[in-house]
């Protein structure tokens, strides 16, 4: 995943710590609100509860006779008051009359001054049922406590001394004289809030706290973590003096992620010390190659100087020159195409004429053939199409035909074939000199080697090489035989055949009729 | 001063062969390993300049034979290898001095030269012989304060003389140091120097003293 900067941090550990937080936060959040609304219904449900069950205690206290009602009343008030959360304030109201209480605690107005009932009856309050509840009969467990009771106790919302309280209210006839009394209990609401405020702070005090505990050990634990990581980056900061010191990184320790970075990290080293290996090897062999034609001509130099250009010795001097400018002449060519060669990328399809290609490539050489008394001839066995490029080929057969001219004989003969098969296209290059002994066949193939018999020849030991890496670009196989009756050496090209319908359209007239 | 190259490519050694002739030097060359052995068996060289790259085989394998079999003669590597592990070995072998290719003719020849002084004993590039000096360096030949002028094979000859002074060259010894093998030498020529050379340093010069049947010697007197 990106890290965009600015939004969040641009450290792993900040930008995790971040990502892990926020909803951590949230579910925190979500916990402590759902607790809250909790705390919040339970303690007004509780409040509710006493508030109705007071008004129930108070309002079976005054269903007793003047002389009963005049002990218990008091008892049951006082029973009240001694909760942990007292609930005083209360009235009995007989019509107007007030029989105990607080005169300010008004009946609700559906009830008249003469002691009817007015209005329609409210609800009884109820409450959610637990299964320690028993079966209730208009608020009381015990059936005859209920008799009389006209109105079961209600709660409703109402002011007491200019401040909002809750009021529960019971309507029952008295036994003894017949009136109908509004028993009300009343709790201020402010208190309610109050407790619950309290409740409702240590829950986001708590869930604070565990969100920093949380942050803490969250952030530690990544620290900790990420310990590997920082010793590897240690290690792979602190590199050595040499630049082309390839050092591995011990992968066996360290968590298993930290140990496939190291590995994959010592896997590109070694990619990058072979291939500098590789080109150091290369840098070398060219220096090298480079060194004995220019010591030529800084020797030969100097004595042109000494016995002036009319001497012989001055005369060889001008002549093995001219021969050691050709060879840095040619060797820095072959350079080049090698690099070229390695530069470019694959090769992307294309298609040329073999026997054209091997014409134009003999023509340019015959003077060159005449000189060296070679003879050259040309085969084919009709037309044929092959994948590749023709520059390229003719680069190729370029060089396979000055290797054939330059290691034969006097007399010697070169012959280029072109064959056609299902499915290839081969181009041979043979020749009858000397030729390579199989031991040193793979190696002639390698950049820079001379075989130790033809030292004193200028080659530069990059025709061969230069072959194969064309070869590669084209998709083509190269590889060198015996030439005619074990003698020589055939350089043998197989071509690939560039789209199948193509050539089978190009070749079609060929197959049938004789090429002259 | 006889001085053996071992060089592979022809053109090269021609090159080195002509500036060391033209330093009045006695130069001959081996292609290969084995001519090489075959050459500083039979003749006493006072130096070989050795390159390694040899078609029959590496030329450190020739020094360390050359160095088994007790030669002596001061090995100079001359070598397009570059690598200090290479010039290390070169001279762990028993090189006497190495130097890269491409060189400079006169540094090559004035490291020969050294080479030679510091294996007959004398760094001192000066050679004396009562008021007669030879500076190997400068190839300055005077007598007191008059400069003699020499011929190559003089030089040579005197050289030879001048190196080993009242003691007898002999004339074999002598004929192997000024004469390379390739040159084509009368049977008398050495007598026909050495004549020319008394001539040449009478009459105030150090004597050259024929030994008959042995060969030649200088003095002072």
């Amino acid at each position: 995943m990106p890290i965009k900067a600015g939004l969040l941090p641009r450290s792993l550990r900040g930008y995790l710590t971040v990502v892990v937080m926020v909803p951590l936060v949230a579910l925190v959040t979500i916990f402590a609100t759902i607790t809250c609304w909790m705390i919040d219904s339970s303690m007004n449900d509780t409040s509710d509860r006493i508030l109705v069950g007071s008004t129930r205690l108070i309002s079976r206290a005054v269903n007793y006779d003047a002389i009963l009602q005049e002990r218990l009343l008091p008892l049951a008030v006082g029973l009240l008051q001694r909760r942990s959360a007292p609930v005083t304030h209360y009235s009995i109201h007989d019509g107007h009359r007030l029989i105990a209480g607080r005169a300010d605690l008004l009946p609700p107005p559906d009830y008249s001054a003469d002691g009817r009932l007015t209005g329609p009856l409210h609800p009884g309050a109820r409450f959610t049922l637990t299964s320690r509840d028993p079966v209730l009969t208009r608020g009381y467990v015990d059936p005859r406590d209920a008799e009389g009771v006209v109105q079961p106790a209600y709660l409703h919302d109402g002011m007491l001394n200019g401040r909002p309280v809750r009021i529960a209210t019971e309507m029952r006839r008295l036994t003894r004289n017949g009136h109908l009394v509004a028993v009300q209990v009343a709790d201020f609401l402010e208190n309610r809030e109050m407790s619950t405020r309290v409740a409702l702070q240590r829950v986001v005090s708590a869930s604070v706290l565990v969100t920093l505990i949380a942050l803490v050990l969250f952030y530690s634990a990544l620290a900790w973590g990420l310990i590997p990581f920082a010793t590897l980056t240690d290690r792979i900061a602190s590199s050595p003096r040499d630049p082309l010191h390839f050092r591995r990184l011990p992968d066996g320790d360290g968590p298993r992620e930290a140990q496939m970075i190291a590995r994959a990290y010592n896997a590109l080293m070694a990619r990058a010390e072979r291939a500098v290996g590789s080109l150091r090897q290369f840098t070398s062999n060219a220096s090298h190659q480079l060194r004995t034609p220019l010591a030529v001509l800084r020797v030969h130099l100097d004595v042109l100087q000494t016995y002036g250009a009319q001497s012989p010795q001055g005369q060889m001097a001008l002549d093995d020159i001219a021969h050691a400018v050709d060879t840095l002449e040619r060797l820095l060519q072959q350079l080049l195409a090698l690099a070229r060669l390695d530069e470019q990328a694959g090769y992307s399809g294309g298609q040329f004429d073999p026997a054209l290609v091997a014409t134009d490539v003999i023509a340019a050489r015959l003077p060159a053939l005449q000189r060296a008394d070679v003879d050259i001839s040309f085969e084919e066995d009709g037309q044929a199409v092959a994948a590749g490029e023709a520059a390229l080929a003719a680069e190729m057969f370029g060089n396979l035909l000055d290797n054939a001219v330059a290691y034969n004989r006097p007399g010697g003969k070169v012959v280029v074939r072109v064959l056609r098969s299902a499915g290839s296209v081969r181009v041979e290059i043979e020749d009858d000199g000397p030729g390579i002994p199989p031991a040193e066949r793979d190696k002639v193939w390698e950049r820079f080697y001379r075989m130790s018999v033809n030292a004193n020849t200028s080659g530069s030991g990059l025709g061969l090489p230069i072959v194969r890496a064309l070869a590669e670009r084209m998709g083509a196989q190269v590889a060198l035989r015996d030439g005619a009756n074990g003698r020589g050496t055939c350089a043998v090209i197989d071509f690939g055949v560039s789209g199948e319908g193509d050539s089978f359209a190009m070749r079609g007239p060929a197959a049938h009729e004789p090429v002259p | 001063m006889r001085i053996l190259i071992v060089e592979d490519d022809p053109r090269l050694a021609r090159g080195m062969a002509a500036s060391l002739e033209a330093a009045s030097f006695a130069v001959d060359v081996a292609h290969n390993c084995e001519d090489a052995v075959a050459f500083a068996a039979a003749d006493p060289f006072n130096a070989i300049i050795l390159d390694l790259g040899l078609p029959d085989g590496d030329g450190l394998e020739l020094l360390k034979n050359l160095r088994r079999s007790g030669d002596t003669t001061p090995i100079m590597i001359v070598t397009a290898r570059d690598a200090v592990d290479d010039r290390v070995a070169g001279l762990d072998y028993g090189a006497d001095d190495y130097m890269a290719k491409p060189f400079h003719p006169r540094e090559m020849e004035s490291r020969v030269r050294a080479l030679v002084r510091r294996s007959v004993g004398s760094p001192d590039p000066v050679l004396r012989v009562g008021a007669l000096t030879l500076d190997r360096s400068t190839r300055r030949v005077e007598l007191g304060d008059a400069p003699i002028d020499l011929r190559r094979r003089e030089m040579a000859v005197l050289e030879t003389l001048m190196g080993r002074p009242g003691k007898v060259v002999p004339k074999d010894r002598m004929a192997a140091e000024v004469f390379a093998l390739s040159e084509a030498v009368a049977p008398n020529a050495l007598e026909v120097y050495v004549g020319r050379l008394r001539r040449k340093l009478s009459p105030d010069g150090p004597t050259i003293h024929t030994v008959r049947g042995l060969g030649y010697m200088i003095d002072a007197h």
